[in-house]
């Protein structure tokens, strides 16, 4: 890789239509482990001109409305408009019942060594997990930028400072590296949709962005904008109000926004709207778990952990460890010490996390919340897979 | 592709500026593509927008009729109650000029009985004024004798049926037919060479035909007639202080109507009172969304029709709220009355099937006529005998030109009908059974139709204690619960009670009110709580009803210490948003996060359970203030199951194997839904999709075709939104049937292709308005109901089949001997015998086969398609070419063993003759053949015709009269034998090679075979 190279990361708001279909799917989860822990769910969601579609395959013995959990997101994500508005759209859904054999009633906590043996992975799939020291929270840098600008975007909207804004907006951060480390901001472009009637002129709404937006979100940080940063503000003009009235949103679009904005290799399936027992979910949180771990150890200042899945198998069929030559130690001897000390099985996985109880435990609402502003590297939500809880046993 | 209308306009004949007018005000509307006025027929057409149906058309071009500027009309054209319109800007002058004569020509007695008061412009005047014109107190009504009197001045209030046609035209047009006059000349021309015998038989003939022609018709009209017979309709008026159901032909002017949702309104009148009463006027107007109507006074000016929101009209239907009105003008005055008088004359479109028919039957005629044309030059030019050849191709084309196409598809429609009936099914429209066979998907709604609707409260929750109800008795976990001991439950039933329009009655139940409102006062009655005595404590000040909107119901009660009590009961989602206390365990404490998430999970479990949830609340205030906007009290949640019918999983898949998709839609949540239709197994097996929707009318249409096209079930849709999925479906190229009860749907109803009422359970209106009425209220009748649809077309296929067989047949024998100069093989008098004999009786028999084992396993039938398509067109040429060559082979063999002579026409008459009446038998299915036994039933009216017919064909060398008559002669037994092969061999191969006759022109194996609804 280069070491000189400007990096570009996008997040978006909570009412992106991507986004939102990402927490509609989720929430529907949430609901479902909510009422019944055991259940199998995979839900999409799709949304166009104030239609939102839902397809479920769901083997639960839970029964949930779902037209009303879509309904409670979009009125919570701020849609109240008369061209989308959580009351008035059309909700379609499709539910198909998963056989019977798929639900299984096992709960992880009550496996021994033999029974997690039991638990088969059910994707074939390889995951990434990767941690770096460019920010505190061992993130890379042009993501960790737009999600915090995406955030305040999100929130200037909701305490009423710039009250003109609509839910959705856009967040594109561009991140000048030297040698391999952040150097400075090279550019920020923000697409911020507006509500016509109300907003000022655009250099207003221009002035109004950069001051409470990107300099409150950015003011604690040592690399700010600076005089050279391009800041590029609607540049194509204002895409009047967006949201799903004007493009349409699909759950698993955003799945860089969801992990490291594409600094790090990435699976390509979507995290939102699966539940527990889908390995291709959370081994996305078990390979970032290990990534930080090995971080937070001092093994290297940069990894990069990857496992790949095999179907009938448990255990990973390969973990492979790049430090992008910043390790202390060697990545071969790095990805032994983390098979040794890491359970990577699905039902380990589950167990380890408590993922079918972190819903009811932060009362109804977990994998929802995770589906925005990224589900792995935030620190405002306690998650089990950011806590550097493994690394005095990775030290060896 | 847009509605087209003809329709005749009084005094447009002769009238070129009328017919100006009527132009340009049409084609001025919206709605309206394209329209023109003769002045010379008299008759109007025009093309309109396809969204709206032909009633809205009739009115649109009686309301432009009604509209022109004044000229020489009589008073009539103009009504006797409507208020005078100011002429159209460019006739003021005209109208000044002769305002005397006009105003002379109005108060002349021109003006229907019914109406005597010229021109009142009675929306303009206020609601006492009105009264007071009429004569009539409207707290009170008429006094008795009074209507009795008036009823007697101004005639009934009846608008006038349309004559019966008279028996008398009815045969004299059976005499009218073109082979009825070929038959004449054919008479004319054996007189003239001296047959008179000839001539008397064909004269029997004639008269045997028309006779079975008139006897047929006859029946078919009446059935027909039957089927539009309107309902009888009654109204609900004051008199005497009191209020009356009276037949509606007996309300008279003064009346004052008493209205309420569901209800035809009976006679124009003018609203007195008015209670978020609203009106669906789409007849008159086309405007499908109801009005709102106010007693207030218009102020001056030319008010259209569709904006006198103080005025009812005869034939609207009432679609909520209620009110009073009086009556202003009742049968010909009212305005559907002047509508009537105006294009009446209009004659009720054909149905799709008689119009191919007739077009086919022309087409056929002229080519028999041609084909017969060419029979008698080649026969002249053969050298043949002048007058001989005219009266062989006379009677060749008496019996090759197949008359009555269409009256065999309206007789076997009728007979169907007739069936149809027999089986609970009462069709309204003739159009209906052509359609019935093609319908692709039904909207069943839940409430009433899928359910029994018989509600009764077996589960409630109160703040997360969940208690089950069965036969009175309360139980929580298995556990009884004394409904005493609990303060919240019987608070919360007594609310349930308060919030109620239900009547109680003596036991409990309740003596009226929705389903819903009457369980509730069962379990309230099986708490122990006496609801009069409740209602009499605590009475009602103000009802906000469930609306769609808000929806919830919301009641006012003044309390004894002077304060007020709001009850409310409703959508629990909506009631909870509303509170901010709840109630647990007797005591009222704030509502918090968790608590709100509890009582939604609750509410999905019920809903999940199939029972319709609902949730009550309540607030006291000491004041008389207005409801606070979230200040309300959670009391909790009530469960109430309306069973589903039994024995529908299999009827829906019943449905399913024809190919139809069967769509269910409530007003109830998804989850409520979606269980339901997981018991039904609704989709068949596939996905259940689900539209929760609102708002459908604010959909892009192409977008709404899609979406209805897949869903399998609505949820949360008002009756108003179902003419929206109606278009939806059609849109999207369905043929829709909706089963309704006219209250809220009456245009969708109306919109369906076919709209299906209840018997004992619809509405007049939806009588009114639904094509069929199954009257068992029994919806395994409309399975039956379809399948018998699509038999009667399959046999109306079958039976058209057999006869043009025949007929080329007859025509390939004759024109085929004629051309190889083989003579003439068949007298005419045997070819009227086989016209006779072997056609009539066993084409009538097709026409009744009763209903193949598969007619519901195949798919519905393409609405384009006709009838008689090009490959059974194909088919039949092939067919009766294979009978011909028989009969030809048996004319030759006859020929090579007596020469010329009766002997070879006898061995081709019988050969013909039995051959065609075997064809018979193969006709009964185009896919399989007679040997395969188990695809068909008995028909034992073909056995019979059959029988009959082959009896007299064998009787007929027997009888020495009939012998002399056909011109039969002796026959040995080895002609015999060759006859009968002859016969027999046709049978034989068309059997064999059904199914390559079956790929004929049809592009492939298997391409129209799908398509096919014989079976």
């Amino acid at each position: 890789m280069k070491q000189d190279f400007v990096f570009t990361s996008e997040s978006v708001t909570e009412g992106h239509p991507d986004k939102l279909c990402d927490q509609i799917s989720d929430a529907v989860v949430d609901r479902y482990l909510a009422e019944d822990r055991f259940s199998r769910v995979v839900a999409e969601t799709a949304v166009a001109t104030g239609i939102v579609f839902i397809a479920i395959r769901v083997a639960s013995r839970a029964s949930v409305d779902v037209p009303s959990v879509a309904r409670g997101v979009i009125s919570r994500v701020g849609y109240d408009r008369d061209s989308f508005n959580a009351h008035s759209c059309s909700i379609m859904t499709s539910a198909t019942e998963l056989p019977a054999s798929d639900y299984v009633e096992v709960d992880e906590t009550d496996l021994d060594d033999a029974g997690l043996e039991q638990v088969p992975a059910g994707n074939l799939v390889t995951l990434f997990g990767y941690a770096c020291t460019q920010t505190p929270a061992l993130m890379p840098l042009p993501i960790w930028y737009a999600h915090k600008v995406a955030r305040r975007l999100g929130e200037v909207r909701l305490t009423g400072e710039l009250s003109y804004l609509t839910p959705d907006g856009t967040v594109q951060a561009g991140v000048e590296f030297r040698a391999r480390r952040p150097h400075r901001l090279h550019s920020l472009s923000i697409n911020a949709c507006l509500d016509a009637a109300d907003s000022p002129d655009p250099e207003q709404v221009t002035r109004d962005i950069r001051r409470r937006v990107i300099d409150a979100a950015l003011e604690d940080e040592a690399i700010r904008p600076d005089r050279d940063t391009r800041l590029f503000i609607n540049p194509k003009g204002s895409y009047g109000e967006g949201g799903p009235a004007a493009h349409a949103g699909l759950t698993g679009r955003k799945v860089a926004a969801d992990t490291y904005g594409g600094f790090s290799r990435q699976a390509s399936a979507a995290l939102s709207g699966k539940d527990p027992s889908r390995i291709d979910r959370t081994g996305a949180y078990a390979a970032r778990h290990a990534a930080r771990n090995v971080v937070a150890a001092g093994l290297a200042g940069e990894c990069e952990v990857q496992l790949s899945y095999s179907i009938g198998a448990a255990r990973p069929v390969s973990v492979q460890v790049n430090t992008f030559g910043t390790g202390t130690v060697a990545d071969p001897e790095i990805g032994e010490r983390l098979r040794a000390a890491f359970d990577f099985r699905p039902a380990a996985i589950i167990r380890r996390f408590e993922l079918r109880d972190q819903t009811t435990r932060r009362k109804g609402a977990f994998f929802s919340r995770l589906a925005a502003y990224g589900q792995v590297g935030r620190q405002d939500m306690g998650l089990p897979w950011e806590l550097p809880d493994m690394a005095e046993a990775l030290k060896g | 592709m847009g509605g087209r209308l003809r329709a005749r306009v009084y005094l447009l004949r002769r009238n070129p500026a009328l017919a100006a007018h009527l132009e340009s005000d049409l084609a001025a509307r919206p709605g309206i593509l394209a329209a023109a006025a003769n002045p010379a027929t008299g008759t109007v057409s025009l093309r309109h927008d396809p969204a709206h149906d032909s009633d809205w058309a009739l009115a649109q071009v009686a309301d432009a009729a009604a509209r022109a500027p004044r000229g020489r009309r009589p008073a009539s054209l103009n009504g006797g109650d409507r208020p005078s319109r100011p002429a159209p800007g460019a006739a003021p002058a005209q109208s000044s000029g002769q305002s005397s004569g006009q105003s002379s020509g109005q108060s002349s007695g021109q003006a229907p009985a019914q109406a005597s008061v010229p021109d009142t412009p009675w929306h303009l005047l206020d609601g006492a004024a009105v009264a007071g014109r009429l004569d009539v107190d409207a707290a009170v009504g008429l006094i008795a004798g009074e209507a009795a009197a008036r009823l007697a001045r101004d005639g009934p209030n009846a608008l006038p049926e349309a004559p019966e046609p008279s028996r008398l035209a009815m045969l004299a047009e059976q005499f009218a037919s073109l082979p009825v006059v070929l038959l004449g000349a054919s008479a004319v021309v054996s007189l003239a060479t001296g047959g008179l015998v000839d001539a008397a038989a064909i004269a029997a003939v004639v008269a045997i035909n028309a006779a079975i022609g008139y006897l047929t018709e006859s029946q078919a009209e009446r059935t027909i007639r039957g089927l539009t017979r309107r309902v009888q309709q009654h109204a609900l008026v004051r008199r005497q202080g009191t209020e009356a159901e009276v037949p509606a032909e007996s309300v008279v002017r003064g009346d004052v109507l008493s209205l309420s949702a569901g209800m035809f309104v009976a006679a124009d009148a003018r609203v007195v009172e008015a209670r978020d009463l609203t009106v669906d006027e789409s007849m008159l107007t086309g405007e499908s969304m109801p009005v709102h109507k106010s007693p207030a006074a218009l102020g001056g000016g030319a008010t259209p029709l569709a904006e006198r929101v103080n005025m009812l009209y005869k034939g609207t239907v009432v679609t909520g709220g209620a009110g009073a009105a009086v009556v202003v003008a009742t049968g010909e005055g009212t305005e559907i009355g002047t509508i009537q008088r105006l294009v009446s004359g209009a004659k009720p479109p054909e149905t799709p099937m008689q119009r191919h028919l007739n077009a086919l039957g022309r087409q056929l005629a002229l080519l028999s006529g041609g084909i017969c044309g060419a029979v008698f030059l080649t026969g002249m030019a053969r050298g043949y005998g002048f007058a001989q050849m005219l009266k062989a191709s006379t009677a060749l084309a008496v019996a090759a030109v197949p008359e009555g196409l269409p009256t065999v598809a309206t007789t076997t429609l009728a007979l169907g009908l007739r069936q149809m009936r027999r089986r609970k099914v009462l069709v309204r429209r003739l159009e209906a059974v052509e359609t019935l066979g093609s319908i692709g998907t039904i909207c069943f709604d839940k409430t009433g139709t899928l359910t029994v609707n018989r509600m009764s409260v077996t589960a409630l929750d109160l703040a997360g204690r969940s208690l089950d109800l069965r036969d009175g008795a309360f139980t929580q976990d298995g556990a009884p619960v004394a409904p005493g001991t609990l303060a919240d439950l019987a608070w919360m039933l007594e609310i349930a009670a308060l919030c109620n329009d239900a009547e109680p009655d003596r036991n409990g139940g309740a003596a009226a009110g929705s389903p819903t409102e009457a369980a509730l006062l069962h379990a309230a009655h099986g708490a122990g709580i006496d609801v009069a005595a409740l209602r009499a404590r605590l009475p009602r000040t103000y009802t906000r009803r469930r609306s769609e909107r808000h929806h919830a119901m919301v009641t006012y009660h003044a309390t004894a210490d002077g304060g007020r009590l709001f009850a409310v009961k409703g959508a629990p989602a909506e009631v909870l948003s509303r509170c901010r206390w709840l109630r647990r365990d007797g005591e009222t404490v704030p509502l918090a996060e968790a608590d709100r998430v509890a009582v939604l999970a609750g509410n999905e479990k019920m809903a999940s359970a199939a029972l319709r949830v609902l949730g009550v609340a309540s607030h006291r205030q000491d004041d008389g203030g207005p409801l606070p906007e979230d200040g309300l009290t959670w009391l909790g949640l009530v469960g109430m199951a309306d069973p589903v019918r039994s024995g529908l999983r299999d009827l829906l898949g019943r449905f399913h194997g024809a190919g139809i998709r069967t769509v269910m839609i409530t007003g109830d949540q998804s989850a409520t839904a979606y269980a339901i239709a997981r018991d039904l197994d609704l989709s068949g097996g596939k996905p259940v999709d689900i539209l929760d929707s609102t708002r459908l009318d604010g959909l892009d249409p192409a977008l709404l075709a899609a979406l209805t096209r897949q869903a399998d079930v609505f949820a949360r849709v008002s009756p108003a939104h179902k003419l929206q999925i109606v278009q939806g479906l059609q849109r999207g190229g369905q043929l829709v049937a909706m089963t309704g009860d006219g209250i809220n749907d009456g245009p969708a109803l109306k919109a369906a292709d076919i709209g299906v009422a209840m018997g004992a359970a619809g509405s007049d209106v939806a009588h009114e308005l639904a094509d069929v009425v199954l009257e068992d209220d029994n919806i395994e009748t409309m399975a039956e109901a379809v399948s018998q649809g699509r038999t009667i077309f399959a046999n109306i296929r079958k039976a058209l089949h057999f006869l043009l067989a025949t007929n080329l047949s007859e025509i390939a024998v004759v024109f085929g001997a004629t051309a190889l100069g083989l003579g003439q093989p068949l007298t005419p008098m045997q070819l009227l015998w086989i016209n006779l004999v072997s056609d009539i009786f066993p084409g009538l028999a097709l026409a009744l086969e009763p209903p193949g084992a598969h007619v519901m396993e195949r798919p519905p039938r393409d609405t384009a398609e006709p009838i008689i398509r090009r490959q059974d067109l194909a088919r039949v040429g092939v067919e009766g070419s294979i009978i011909s060559a028989g009969a030809l082979a048996a004319y030759g063999a006859g020929l090579a063993r007596y020469g010329a002579g009766p002997q070879a026409g006898t061995m081709a008459f019988l050969s013909l003759t039995t051959a065609q009446l075997l064809h018979a038998l193969s006709c009964r299915s185009d896919r399989h053949r007679i040997v395969e036994r188990g695809r068909f039933q008995r028909n034992p009216l073909l056995t019979a015709a059959l029988a009959g017919s082959v009896g007299a064909t064998a009787l007929a060398p027997v009888v020495p009269a009939l012998r002399r008559l056909l011109g039969l002669g002796p026959l040995g037994a080895a002609d015999l034998a060759v006859t009968a092969g002859a016969a027999v061999l046709p049978l034989v191969v068309n059997e064999a090679a059904k199914p390559w006759l079956n790929r004929l022109g049809a592009g492939g194996p298997g391409k129209g075979s799908g398509q096919g609804v014989m079976s």
